[in-house]
């Protein structure tokens, strides 16, 4: 199994954010909700090494603690639907005819759903946090993957390898399964990648419209939402956790070009 | 099937999900926990004054008679009335028409004008520094909040060099023109990372496929091949692209317009659901379903057209 | 390939010459003699009975009242009345109204107007109990008003400049309420041109306005613009006049800008931390001084208010009459809040609930301060955000167990907050806390009916004293009211009871 170099450094940058994110404390040894109202809005210190927020806390802590609860949800929010998409895209496309049509429209329903409706009905109902968010990405986010997935099959049935496996009397589940799904997942792999990245957006958009993750947890989107406040005098606070998202969707895309490259042999 | 059968097929089916879409948008927004008139009456609500008021709104009726009313007042033409102003749901959406659609049209004009060159610059040479350097930067473009993107951009083109108004819409066109440069801007940011994987992966396909090499064995120019097949089959994607990925753009503009302070049918929903405003969020669902559901159409319909590899049947 | 370079430099050049061509029309700073506002909530209604901080401001530009507070927000002046006198018995009080007032549709202002507005507004059921003195009115002449109270009833003139009493045509001109107050007609400086909701709403100058030479501008707009950051860059970049309520960890950065003039205006305003008494934890007057004594007040002053406010001593603020500067009230003191936390059954520690205001900075803020120093006394106190209008909804309903709230003074007399405070006759269940004082009511009842200042001094004294004893809610930060405007603008002006008067304002 051959790997491209440029799996092995995606995997490595994330991993090592995953790393610290969860043996944070023996990392950093500052409480990322403990207030020290004698250092507020610090820029880089030795002490502080990427300076304090308004309430003293130290920001490297609150990125890392942070680390934990959006990666959690980038993952959590693009696992489900990629299955889910996924596995109805490969159905649509083949059967085609009267499934097609239903789910087609199911999709049609979903996606034209306005996301943030469901996503601020569903803070409204259970409260502001992760909980909401999950749920509302789940719903509406396994249409991207089956769009994709039926569009890639609709052409690949066509193509001469799956007429010739027909014609050998293969199952159709097996040719799905070995034939079809590794060349028509590409696009949906990268599509993954970025959709990890939108989900954490997603709750930074929310936190921007009041119902984000409650305060005082360490989260980049509540961190970006404090910060926003200070932008002309310390930028740095508002900006930091927006690169760490950047740097998730770095790696990530690395990753995923990484597996593409593997797909396609 | 023919061709045009498949449209009218097509259209047909637009019905039931909007319909599905009329039940789930009105059974959601009334899970919201909060009562319409409670929050309307605000400091002044008493319990007699509720009562009265949400029997005036027509809210202490069974939910199914004020669905059907609902639905009623869809196929006769109208949205409703909005709980707050007592204004026509439609004549409140059509006012903010202008905003919300040069925000849509300008995000989505400017994607284009940014993720094709960068595009076609990456898939001409397969992982020269070029190619990589085109998918490295439109990373930070995906990574960083709209919120930080939005201020940012105002801060540096409207304020330290002031090329562009801080916010708000224009009287004139040219002046709207120049508004929503930013705004458009910042939804160009986001959408064109996303556009660019998308388009240079369906590229590098083309480049490689069986007629791009004959056509190059035969002699055709490069350009030419650039120009006739690779740019024909970018379009073909990148309107896939923008059908699946409109959700996202018109919801990434509920944030854009707060920034920006726009004031487009995304404020225009956000502000009806914390009033509670039922019709109104009822009504813009709808109105945003219909959009989506429109171009994700003419989207399918372009793709079955263009594209020879695809079989309608 | 050639034709890919030329896609990229055609792509520029079009940037480039689009730059070329729009960057004169960035020059577009509002005109002189049209003052443009931006504020953070959007105007909801004309009708004074129903007023909050989101529409009075421009309903006190339309409509004007008999008294106004002075600027320094410690009296009332005359206003659309000349003069006044008392009977003896102090329950007659006899008005004489200005006679060069007209209405905006140039009809003039008579008694038979003060009197319908003032008995609607009587009857209200917004803010109808602040008239709950006054037992009837009379138009005897064209320009005589006789109000009769039903006892000694010292706060009336403050009562009379409170927007709730604002002029209006007799019967509104033959307009339903409705209809009036879609297009109102008022005595003031500007008069209604256009609101378009969820955007701005725009006064225009009433060319009858009484005061000659007044206003001095042609048409103020209150834009609604909610995010913090874009109203300060409208500001700054000259799209806006005057920002309302920047927050106050802009001020720096305003003040730093050469042409920014920052407002830091005293006012009669507070923050409180309520407690719900129906939980039985904080039924106990131990546990509510434990945590009063634990809100680290300076911290709080420091981080959501960039030390520009007050540490509050009492349920009244400062610059209201009355108001005790020498009650102790409960300042932060750790040792203290552990010790009245052992006297309770709490002392091995508690769990409590604070509902704030989702997205609400300021909330966020203070939540989060509380939280790190109840921890140190034991107290675990968890967060709960609603979204603002469930919140409100929550807190009347008594559904929640400690919530952050204020008041902003609209009177100089203490009489509106205390009753609608503290009492059963406020309606609100001492401001949804279930606090009920007998001895306190009393007091309020007695400053209520005294004209004497000294035996109201005495009755309010005791007020402040007991309420701060029995800390029916912890009282937090009294802030300023913030504005920032453009060096161009003059005679801007906010008194401590939050009223600003545009027709004194100059811009250019």
């Amino acid at each position: 199994m051959k790997f491209s170099k440029t799996l092995y450094v995606g995997v490595g940058l994330l991993g090592a954010l995953v790393l610290a994110a969860i043996f944070a404390p023996l990392i950093t040894s500052f409480d990322p909700n403990e207030p020290d109202y004698a250092n507020t809005l610090l820029g880089p210190t030795a002490q502080h090494w990427l300076g304090t927020d308004p309430l003293g806390r130290d920001v490297f802590t609150r990125l890392i603690y942070g680390a934990r609860i959006d990666l959690a949800i980038g993952l959590l929010a693009v696992v489900l639907p990629f299955i889910i998409g996924v596995s109805l895209g490969l159905l649509t496309g083949w059967r085609g005819g009267k499934t097609d049509s239903i789910i087609m429209r199911l999709v049609d329903t979903f996606i034209a759903f306005p996301f943030y409706v469901l996503a601020i009905a569903l803070v409204f109902i259970f409260g502001p946090g992760i909980k909401s968010i999950i749920i509302a990405i789940t719903l509406v986010g396994w249409v991207a993957y089956c769009r994709i997935v039926r569009a890639n099959v609709l052409v690949a049935k066509e193509q001469d390898y799956i007429h010739a496996a027909r014609l050998t009397g293969l199952p159709s589940s097996r040719i799905l399964r070995r034939h079809m799904l590794p060349n028509v997942i590409s696009q949906s792999i990268v599509f993954a990648m970025s959709d990890i990245v939108l989900s954490i957006l997603a709750i930074v958009s929310l936190g921007y419209l009041g119902l984000g993750v409650p305060v005082p947890t360490a989260e980049w989107g509540s961190m970006i939402q404090e910060g926003q406040g200070y932008i002309s005098q310390q930028w740095w606070l508002a900006t930091l956790p927006g690169l760490m998202v950047v740097y998730v969707g770095f790696s990530l895309s690395l990753i995923g070009d990484g597996l593409v490259a593997r797909l396609e042999r | 099937m023919s061709y045009l059968t498949y449209v009218g097929k097509r259209l047909l089916q637009m019905l039931p999900v909007l319909f599905g879409i009329s039940i789930a948008v009105f059974a959601i927004v009334h899970l919201i926990p909060g009562d319409p008139a409670d929050v309307l009456l605000g400091q002044n609500a008493t319990d007699a004054r509720v009562k009265i008021l949400n029997k005036k709104l027509g809210i202490d009726r069974p939910l199914l008679v004020q669905y059907f009313a609902f639905v009623w007042d869809l196929l006769h033409g109208s949205l409703g009335t909005s709980f707050y102003n007592r204004e026509s749901v439609s004549s409140l959406i059509l006012g903010r028409l202008p905003e919300t659609g040069m925000l849509l049209f300008g995000g989505v004009i400017l994607s284009i004008l940014i993720a094709l060159p960068l595009s076609i610059l990456a898939a001409s040479k397969r992982g020269a520094f070029r190619d990589q350097l085109v998918r490295a930067i439109p990373i930070v473009g995906l990574g960083m909040p709209q919120v930080w993107v939005g201020v940012m951009l105002i801060l540096l083109l409207g304020l330290r060099f002031p090329l562009f108004p801080v916010s708000g819409f224009g009287e004139t066109f040219p002046e709207r023109i120049h508004s929503i440069f930013l705004p458009s801007l910042t939804i160009a940011i986001l959408l064109s990372p996303i556009l660019i994987r998308s388009l240079r992966a369906s590229m590098l396909e083309i480049l490689d496929s069986d007629y791009v090499l004959t056509a190059r064995a035969k002699g055709i120019s490069t350009a030419r091949i650039t120009r006739v097949h690779v740019l024909r089959n970018a379009i073909i994607a990148s309107v896939t692209v923008l059908g699946i990925n409109i959700a996202y753009l018109v919801g990434s503009m509920v944030v854009v317009e707060r920034v920006f302070a726009i004031s487009g049918t995304g404020s225009l929903m956000i502000d009806s659901i914390s009033r509670r405003d039922y019709p109104i969020v009822q009504g813009v669902t709808l109105y945003f379903a219909f959009i989506v559901v429109l171009v994700s159409l003419i989207t399918d319909l372009i793709h079955a057209a263009l594209d020879p590899r695809v079989v309608v049947k | 390939m050639v034709s890919r370079k030329k896609t990229l430099g055609a792509f520029f050049a079009a940037l480039t010459v689009a730059a070329t061509v729009l960057v004169p029309l960035s020059a577009n700073a509002s005109p002189t003699g049209d003052l443009i506002f931006v504020r953070s909530q959007d105007f909801a209604t004309f009708d004074p009975d129903l007023a909050q901080n989101d529409s009075l401001f421009i309903q006190q530009q339309v409509f004007e009242g008999l008294y106004r507070g002075t600027k320094d927000g410690k009296g009332v002046e005359p206003w659309l009345a000349k003069s006044h006198t008392t009977s003896k018995d102090g329950l007659t009080w006899t008005f004489k109204l200005r006679t060069d007032v007209k209405f905006s549709n140039g009809s003039p202002l008579t008694a038979a107007d003060v009197k319908f507005s003032l008995d609607r507004a009587t009857a209200g059921t917004g803010w109808g109990f602040i008239n709950e003195a006054i037992g009837s009115v009379e138009a005897p002449s064209t320009d005589t008003v006789v109000i009769k109270t039903k006892f000694q009833w010292a706060p009336l003139l403050a009562d009379l400049a409170c927007f709730s009493n604002s002029i209006m045509p007799k019967d509104f001109g033959g307009k339903t309420a409705a209809e009036f107050f879609k297009d109102p007609i008022g005595t003031g400086a500007f008069v209604f041109d256009k609101w378009t909701p969820g955007t701005e709403i725009k006064l225009v100058a009433n060319k009858s306005y009484w005061q000659p030479g007044k206003p001095y501008l042609n048409s103020v707009t209150w834009k609604y613009v909610i995010d913090d950051n874009t109203r300060e860059f409208m500001l700054k970049g000259g799209q806006a006049d005057i920002n309302e309520e920047p927050p106050a960890t802009n001020i720096k950065s305003l003040q730093a800008a050469p042409n920014i003039k920052v407002g830091i205006f005293p006012a009669a305003a507070s923050n409180y931390l309520a407690f719900n008494h129906k939980v039985p934890a904080l039924s106990d007057v131990n546990v509510r001084r434990a945590i009063s004594y634990a809100v680290d007040r300076a911290a709080i002053n420091k981080v959501v208010y960039s030390g520009l406010g007050t540490a509050s001593n009492s349920f009244l603020p400062p610059g209201v009459n009355y108001y005790d500067k020498n009650s102790p009230g409960v300042q932060f003191d750790l040792k203290k809040a552990a010790a009245e936390l052992a006297k309770s059954k709490y002392k091995k520690g508690l769990k409590l609930e604070l509902l704030i205001r989702g997205g609400n900075k300021a909330h966020e803020a203070t939540a989060s301060i509380l939280q790190a120093s109840l921890k140190k006394i034991g107290i675990t106190m968890t967060i709960k955000a609603q979204e603002p209008s469930v919140q409100r909804v929550t807190q009347k309903a008594m559904e929640y167990q400690m919530t952050l709230t204020g008041w902003t003074m609209d009177i100089v007399d203490p009489d509106q907050l205390l009753t609608f405070g503290l009492t059963p006759q406020g309606g609100t269940s001492a401001y949804f806390t279930n606090y009920n004082n007998e001895k306190v009511n009393a007091a309020v009842k007695k400053g209520q009916t005294s004209v004497d200042p000294k035996v109201r001094a005495a009755a309010y004294t005791f007020v402040q004293k007991q309420v701060a004893d029995d800390a029916f809610m912890a009282f937090t930060i009294n802030p300023p009211y913030l504005y920032a405007w453009s060096n161009k603008i003059t005679g801007f002006f906010v008194n401590p009871l939050y009223s600003y008067k545009m027709e004194d304002v100059k811009k250019g």
